[in-house]
């Protein structure tokens, strides 16, 4: 990967209202959603568990795994399948969304750093904000999203459901 | 240079742990002249491979440590406390060596310092009862030897051109002795680093070889301007060509001219020395051993893989089953008979694929035993107590995986067993039991199953102490009425410790606990078995591997849950799911229900119910249907779920659509967390 060019691939997406971005080299495929396997009583972003390529990876909803509430429930006919590596774990990862748009080649001085909307996202998971066409676009770093510390909050809410 | 590292340390590892296991022979027995040749050979070729890699320090510890066994193999020295003492030693320091990639670093280099100082001690010590104080002749090489240097560096592209630079060394090892120190010199900075070019080269001495056309031969891959050979004839070394050339070459191996003498001599069993004929003879009594070998090692011939790849082998292999279940399927609704007989054939291909694959991963449990006995003989020395350590059923093979993770647990009661169960000599002698404890380690298979048991013929654990530690930990009341099995399960507790006085060996904050929760994660049991006086067993139950397992497919609302066959004791109907406890046989045992658990809508029909047995305890699961029975292949659950309360896995049905497999540990301690 050419982490030092100056060059991102953004792939931009809907979500529920929201268009939001991610960095293309974190995106393995883009399915079509024909139908997730619940997993009763895990987190509550996660929708469900999928097959990809002979694995099985968990998919996740990012309006609730962003605190998004004000954003429209998403239709999740498609879903992102990422591959997240960390310090620790290296795995793949879906999200639901309603429907992929264009990927953009846009240079590192086109993403903005974000300072009004804060309040809205947990700052730590965003890249930045691009201007596209009259749209802002929030771009998300998945590889925070899904960072390690994340996983391990997850392994304490599981304990903790005991109710 | 890190592929050749990793490929130099796994070589290492492996030779160590056949040096420990030769060493606890040697010990028991210290004339076996057998374990003390293999004793020298392994020293000698760890010290070849580890200047050959560049490990300086390593080589010079084993260079030394060789010279001892050297005097041990000639019968100069008989192998005592001492020897075995250094021996192990060394194996120890060898591998924190490893791991600090040569650098003497902390307490290594005290450590390092120690054991060739005690060499040298003994080495001299030998010297002054033996020698008549002679000092041979140095640095002459009679005319009937030969040896050669050869200044060995690879063209940088030297990969591109399809050749392997390391290939010499074994063609060498074949041919003759060698003695090869890496040069580093070459390695250009960290920006300039290209992984597929070649930036190393080598300082070789080479002896045992008729002449130089066989030399030459070896590097015959090679461009003239790659290698240089010098010979070495009979006469003074120093006056051959190039000498000084040389000599300034080896400075940054720090070794100087005595040490090359002395090192060269090694090499050529001691023909710089003049004593050649003593050694000589050893030289072929070695040779002739060697070649009473080779027809053994013909019939064990093995081909060493890489884990990562067999594991890669079996993940293709489960989805070639599932795929062919889905084939399966598609093809009992198409109603062809040339279809149908050829995917029976394929199935029954690819289900005796699976198998094959999955025994190449099998290992038989002898790899733990070495590590057992090692840390058998060195606690039991450390606290002051005899013990004899016997192993049976070392041939039963696990999958690889199982084994790995298998270490930490077995050491664990291993070293319980030591530390609380064998008693001092006097009090064993005091009780008319023999001084010497017992401990066996057992392995053998039963149906689908592998169990290994940890007998010790000690104490035994005292039922009443337990019960009584339990009530002041607040474990269980003091009017609860337990029996002595529900007793020594209590152990298996978190928070509980037998152990009056914490060793610094044992109960290091962790208790069985750890233990049972690590045998539990490879879908395991462990129980005990124990009578006062007499001894205790341990009982472990493991699968054969973890990647395939017999399940009981059920429906539980929309969801398709698989039940481990494992635990399954029989099914029945249930006709009221919503109470807590049903009558099974003559006892009242808890129900628990799935639909419930799994947020399913209550449904109206009679329900089944799987009775299963989860340590001498049974449960009733109620499900909706139970359909057949089912052989998963086991996928891990994904991120975020890998914690789930009581699903450890997944599997992929004929279909195509998902299973959820259901975890009997977790599950039963999900269940008891949320009744309380």
């Amino acid at each position: 990967m050419t982490e030092n060019s100056a060059y991102k691939s953004i792939l931009h997406f809907q979500l529920g209202k929201e268009t939001l971005g991610v960095e293309v080299s974190n995106v393995l495929e883009v399915l079509r959603n024909s139908g997730l396997t619940p997993i009763p009583r895990s987190a509550d972003f996660v929708r469900g568990i999928v097959q990809f390529r002979g694995e099985i990876i968990t998919v996740i909803d990012f309006s609730e795994k962003l605190n998004l509430h004000e954003n429209e429930p998403t239709s999740g006919k498609v879903i992102i399948v990422f591959q997240i590596t960390t310090d620790e774990h290296a795995f793949k990862v879906g999200i639901l969304a309603d429907d992929v748009k264009a990927v953009e080649e846009l240079h590192e001085s086109d993403i903005k750093t974000v300072d009004e909307i804060t309040h809205y996202y947990n700052p730590e998971y965003l890249e930045g904000v691009v201007k596209l066409k009259d749209e802002f676009v929030i771009v998300l770093n998945v590889n925070k999203i899904f960072s390690d510390k994340e996983i391990e909050l997850i392994k304490t809410t599981a304990k903790n459901d005991k109710k | 240079m890190e592929n050749y590292q990793a490929r130099f340390s796994h070589e290492v590892l492996e030779l160590l742990e056949g040096l420990e296991g030769t060493l606890l022979q040697l010990e028991n027995n210290p004339q076996d002249a057998e374990s003390i040749a293999e004793l020298f050979r392994v020293v000698h070729t760890i010290k070849g491979t580890a200047s050959m890699f560049g490990f300086a320090n390593m080589g010079k510890l084993t260079h030394d440590v060789e010279d001892l066994f050297q005097i041990v193999r000639t019968g100069e020295l008989n192998v005592n406390e001492h020897i075995i003492k250094i021996s192990f030693s060394t194996v120890d320091l060898l591998r924190s060596m490893l791991n600090s990639r040569d650098q003497l670093t902390g307490d290594l280099q005290k450590k390092f310092d120690t054991i060739l100082h005690d060499v040298k001690q003994i080495l001299a010590e030998n010297n002054n009862a033996d020698k008549t104080g002679e000092t041979p002749e140095k640095g002459r090489l009679s005319y009937d030897q030969s040896m050669f240097y050869v200044r060995y560096q690879p063209d940088s592209d030297v990969l591109e051109r399809g050749v392997d630079p390391l290939g010499v060394f074994e063609e060498l090892e074949e041919e003759g002795q060698f003695l090869a120190f890496l040069d580093l010199n070459l390695i250009p900075s960290p920006e300039d680093f290209d992984a597929e070019k070649t930036f190393l080269a080598w300082d070789i001495f080479c002896s045992g070889f008729d002449d130089q056309e066989v030399l030459e031969d070896i590097f015959m891959f090679f461009l003239e301007h790659e290698y240089t050979i010098i010979p070495f004839k009979g006469g003074e070394i120093k006056e051959i060509d190039q000498f000084d050339d040389i000599l300034k070459r080896l400075e940054q191996y720090k070794i100087d001219e005595s040490d090359l003498f002395e090192q060269l001599d090694g090499l050529c069993n001691g023909c710089l020395y003049g004593l050649q004929e003593e050694s000589a003879n050893a030289q072929t009594e070695e040779d002739s051993d060697d070649r009473a070998e080779e027809p053994v090692q013909e019939t064990l011939e093995m081909i060493r893989v890489d884990a990562g790849r067999l594991d890669e082998l079996i993940n293709l292999v489960s989805d070639l089953v599932t795929l062919n279940s889905q084939l399966e399927l598609r093809a009992g609704e198409l109603n062809d008979d040339v279809l149908q007989k050829q995917v029976s054939g394929l199935s029954k291909l690819s289900k005796s694929f699976r198998d094959n694959a999955l025994n190449l991963r099998l290992i038989p449990v002898e790899t733990l035993t070495i590590k057992m006995h090692r840390m058998v003989r060195d606690l039991a020395g450390n606290l002051g107590k005899k013990v004899d350590f016997i192993t049976e059923g070392t041939n039963t093979e696990l999958d690889k995986n199982i084994i790995r993770r298998l270490e930490g647990p077995v050491l664990h009661i291993i070293r319980n067993c030591l530390d609380h169960a064998i008693e001092m000599p006097d009090e064993r002698i005091a009780q008319n039991k023999p001084e010497k404890g017992l401990v066996r380690f057992i392995a053998f298979y039963s149906g689908a199953n592998v169990f290994i048991q940890i007998q010790d013929d000690g104490r035994g654990i005292d039922p009443e102490k337990v019960k009584k530690k339990a009530v002041n930990k607040g474990m269980i009341s003091a009017d609860e009425n337990i029996s002595d099995e529900q007793a020594y399960n209590l152990i298996f507790e978190p928070g509980f410790s037998t152990a009056e006085e914490v060793s610094d060996l044992s109960g290091r904050g962790v208790g069985l606990d750890s233990v049972k929760k690590q045998i539990a994660d490879m879908r395991g049991q462990v129980d005990v078995e124990s009578e006062i006086n007499l001894g205790t067993s341990f009982t472990i139950k493991l699968p054969l591997t973890l990647s395939i397992i017999d399940t009981l497919m059920t429906k539980v609302g929309k969801h398709t849950l698989l039940v481990p066959m494992e635990y399954v004791v029989k099914t029945m109907f249930v006709e009221n799911i919503n109470k807590p406890n049903i009558a099974y046989e003559d006892s009242i045992i808890p129900l628990l229900n799935m639909g419930k658990l799994m947020e399913e809508p209550p449904s109206e029909q009679k329900m089944r119910a799987i009775i299963i047995r989860h340590y001498n305890k049974r449960y009733a699961i109620a499900v909706d249907h139970i359909l057949r029975d089912y052989q998963a292949v086991v996928k891990p659950l994904g991120a975020y779920n890998r914690h789930h309360p009581f699903f450890s896995g997944s599997s992929i049905m004929g279909d195509g659509s998902l299973a959820v497999i259901l975890d009997i540990n977790r599950l039963i301690k999900y269940q008891k967390q949320n009744k309380s």
